[in-house]
């Protein structure tokens, strides 16, 4: 079993977390958000005690247990005071080895989850990005997200959960990432002992989520009345093991990725447009071992989206065709420098850095390793990666408005196709 | 008289972490808290205004200003005009922003060891030659906007405005801090220098450094870079209006085109931070519903899946705030059953376990908070602003251990009744 860990000298607390490699990607997928139910239902009581004693007794520990599955992973979170740590160990044998999942608990959490994903789309950011994958990954395991659907949700039956619980969640499948005082650390062969009791099973095989579409196509969730035109715009991204990785995220932060980028500089600070814009590699989907998304997103005032949405777009194009000046360089480089340090600063900052290694593939370098390779990066190789590896031929842009105001401004980009939903 | 600081304690936290408070004679608070672990520090300005000074200013009497003017403090000085500030401590690999709330409003960087002394001088800069532009200023307005409508597109913002407007009558808390778009637009140059002026002295400001810094030379620096500073005069303090006690329940509705399901809030009026029921209040917001085994998470969610999301908290503000109890139906449900099953959850009597649970994961919260070295900051700024004392959060943790049922149950009967509570609920348009 594979472990990673980080040493913290002051940390009342152990924090663990568990990886098994199972995530909605695996979901059948007219049983979308299978992953997350099961996940989820763990916490709904073992054989031997109901809900709500479960969780006191766990959370009486001083613990926070939380599991729950994204689309490659399924992931076990555990913070607890250290002094408890054995004896939530006991509780966590339990729920792993002999949990409930009864027809009852999963019936509930279904209802529950179902209301959950209605909730979220009244977050104008979350439901641009919803129209977005779903047109950019339809008809791939990562179109629905890792929480299901309403519909999906209502055909899994409690059988099924214990089922895809037996198959997946196996010894020989997961890594352990755990953040303590040395003294904890030493006392690794307790969890080692509880994990080791899970069956062992078959690896699941994946490719990741992979930008789908040809030719440029818009998207607009028509909403009447919204203050702001929150908008997602994006193009193919990188692996996050990519080989120009550093020349990419340099050329990036100069276009949207910090305050100062020219997304924030044009359409915040010099017309007052937009409260934020950012461009980034990670934003839609997250950080994944496959290429994904490179994305732009704002959210204007709508009485300025017919001018903010054109120039985002317009200064892409010109990144893209023009790259950075020496001066805009040499500022990226040493910002992306000297900013690594509060990137290392904690032990939960470098384990993180150590759980990506792993999952990605992307190697962990300390301060001074960095500082090496990031000397090694020209102004010339970053505008010939930013040039040569964008393409703005494939591209989706989703939008939430009136598509009175927004269908023409599509049409007028002339965006292959503009397509309009009521909901997503 | 010392023309040097003066120490006013020395400490070690209840966190492990060394603490030096010194205070310079132009009235300048520094407080360090050094921590070499990690190679980076946190770099807080704490100045004792907010947005309630800006309604009880005379001259004022308006919304947002306090919000705007911290806006228009990264838009330049002669020295390091418009966007210099922020490239500057980019370009050394740090990040910085600001918050504004009703009693205060707080500036921050986020920087690698080593460059404290640019986060020094460009800090005391703005502190002491702000220029305010009016072209810059106009600009910035429609960033502001453009947070105020980010916040009317959320459902969740628009229910607080409607609870705070409708619980309090009269005390300013009732009033935004963002604003009204009304009031936002009608801020001139003239209007931000007099706020300026008035409210940012050294008498009443706190710098909190913490982090991978050495004590003594902190001090230092800071009396090269602050001690200069002119004494401006504390602006005598307008105590705001005594929110009249309630007396029948409030209610408030509104339509939102984002909400799919409807959303309610139900508060009540609670004292200021200082009072002696606060700990209990704290505690009582934990046993309600912080974790899955908290009364309100079990009952509604889990039980009876009435709800999708439900949350306890209590203001921790200098004058008397609000209890809220913030929830989501499940379609199909009516918030009328769940408000009525709110009195009988708050006023059964609580569990020994109940106790015990509910306080470690109060703990867990703050120890999870303490490993963070901005949340450490933050949890003394926070309480030196409200409370008027940074150390404040410790005692408070203090008095939780020491908590009894009796003590909870005696603030459910004080604070909650069905007569004095303020009800917003949100629907779908």
């Amino acid at each position: 079993m594979k472990w990673i860990t980080e040493r913290d000298t002051k940390t009342q607390l152990v924090h663990f977390r568990i990886y098994f490699n199972v995530g909605s990607s695996d979901d059948p997928v007219e049983q979308a958000g299978i992953a997350n139910l099961m996940a989820r239902s763990l916490l709904w009581g073992t054989k031997k005690k109901g809900q709500l004693e479960f969780n006191q007794e766990i959370e009486r520990l001083g613990a926070s247990l939380s599991v729950g599955a994204g689309y490659d992973r399924t992931v076990f979170s555990v913070t607890v005071l250290q002094e408890n740590w054995l004896k939530f160990l006991a509780l966590f044998r339990e729920m792993l080895l002999e949990p409930a999942f009864s027809e009852d608990a999963i019936q509930r959490l279904k209802t529950l989850i179902q209301g959950e994903i209605q909730s979220q789309l009244q977050d104008p950011r979350y439901l641009v990005s919803r129209a977005l994958t779903k047109k950019a990954l339809g008809g791939t395991h990562y179109e629905a997200p890792p929480e299901g659907r309403v519909e999906t949700l209502a055909r899994i039956s409690a059988a099924q959960v214990s089922e895809h619980y037996r198959k997946s969640i196996v010894s020989n499948e997961c890594f352990v990432a755990m953040v303590a005082q040395q003294s904890y650390l030493d006392q690794t062969s307790a969890l080692e002992q509880v994990l080791s009791s899970l069956p062992s099973g078959k690896a699941n095989e994946r490719s990741g989520p992979a930008f789908g579409v040809r030719g440029r196509k818009a998207v607009i969730v028509h909403k009447k009345e919204m203050s702001t035109t929150p908008v997602f715009f994006c193009v193919p991204g990188f692996a996050d093991n990519d080989k120009d990785r550093l020349e990419l995220e340099i050329g990036n932060f100069i276009f949207g990725g910090d305050f100062t980028s020219r997304l924030i500089r044009e359409l915040r600070a010099k017309n007052g447009w937009t409260y934020g814009a950012s461009s980034g590699f990670g934003s839609l989907m997250g950080r994944q071992a496959s290429t994904s998304f490179y994305s732009i997103y704002t959210f204007p005032s709508s009485e300025f989206a017919h001018l903010a949405i054109p120039k985002a777009l317009e200064l892409f194009s010109d990144y893209r065709s023009k790259g950075l000046d020496a001066e805009e360089f040499e500022f990226a480089q040493s910002a992306l420098t000297e900013g690594y340090a509060l990137q290392v600063d904690s032990s939960g900052k470098r384990l993180a850095w150590k759980i990506r290694e792993h999952v990605h593939g992307r190697p962990y370098l300390s301060f001074d390793q960095h500082k090496q390779a990031m000397k090694k990066i020209t102004l010339e190789s970053v505008n010939q990666v930013v040039a040569k590896r964008f393409s703005l031929n494939d591209s989706v842009v989703a939008v939430a408005g009136d598509e009175t105001i927004l269908k023409p401004l599509f049409e007028k980009e002339k965006f292959d196709s503009v397509e309009v939903l009521e909901n997503v | 008289m010392s023309n040097g600081p003066q120490l006013v304690k020395e400490l070690t936290l209840a966190n492990g972490l060394p603490l030096k408070w010194v205070k310079f004679p132009n009235g300048l608070n520094l407080m360090v808290v050094e921590n070499r672990d990690d190679p980076s520090f946190v770099y807080q300005t704490w100045f004792r205004v907010g947005a309630l000074a800006e309604k009880m200013d005379e001259r004022l009497k308006r919304t947002g200003l306090a919000h705007l003017f911290e806006h228009m403090m990264f838009r330049g000085t002669q020295r390091f005009p418009d966007g210099v500030f922020d490239r500057m401590l980019t370009r050394t690999g740090g990040h910085n922003n600001a918050t504004t709330w009703n009693d205060r409003t707080n500036y921050y960087e986020v920087m690698s060891r080593g460059n404290l002394e640019q986060v020094m001088d460009l800090e005391a800069d703005r502190f002491q030659n702000l220029v305010v532009d009016h072209k810059l200023l106009e600009t910035e307005k429609g960033a502001v906007l453009g947070e105020y409508r980010m916040g009317r597109d959320n459902p969740d913002v628009v229910a607080y405005d409607h609870l705070y407007s409708t619980a309090f009558q009269v005390h300013p808390y009732r009033c935004t801090v963002i604003g009204s778009e009304e009031d936002i637009q009608s801020f001139s140059v003239e209007d931000a220098n007099y706020f300026y002026s008035k409210y940012y002295h050294p008498e009443g400001t706190t710098l909190l450094i913490c982090g991978d810094v050495d004590t003594a030379e902190t001090i230092a620096l800071a009396e090269k870079y602050y001690a200069g500073i002119k004494k401006g005069g504390v602006p005598k303090k307008v105590a705001p209006p005594v929110e009249p006690p309630q007396s029948t329940e409030r209610r408030a509705e509104f339509q939102h085109g984002q909400i799919t399901e409807p959303k309610a809030l139900v508060s009540f009026h609670t004292p200021g931070v200082n009072h002696p029921d606060m700990p209990a209040l704290l505690l009582l917001a934990s046993l309600l519903s912080n974790g899955r085994g908290s009364r309100l998470h079990y009952e509604w969610i889990n039980k009876k899946t009435w709800v999708n999301s439900v949350s306890a908290h209590v203001d921790q503000f200098e004058y008397p705030g609000l209890f809220t109890i913030d929830f989501e139906l499940n379609p199909d449900n009516d918030v009328e059953t769940v408000l009525e099953d709110s009195d009988r959850l708050l006023h059964q009597p609580f569990t020994e376990l109940e106790l015990e649970r509910g306080r470690n994961q109060l703990l867990l919260d703050v120890y999870q908070g303490w490993e963070d070295q901005a949340e450490v900051c933050s949890f003394l700024g926070e309480y030196l602003v409200s409370a008027g004392d940074p150390l404040y959060g410790f005692e408070m943790l203090e008095k939780i251990r020491q908590l009894k049922l009796t003590d909870i149950h005696k603030v459910v009967g004080t604070y909650f009744s069905k007569q004095t509570r303020t009800i917003v609920i949100g629907r779908a348009l």
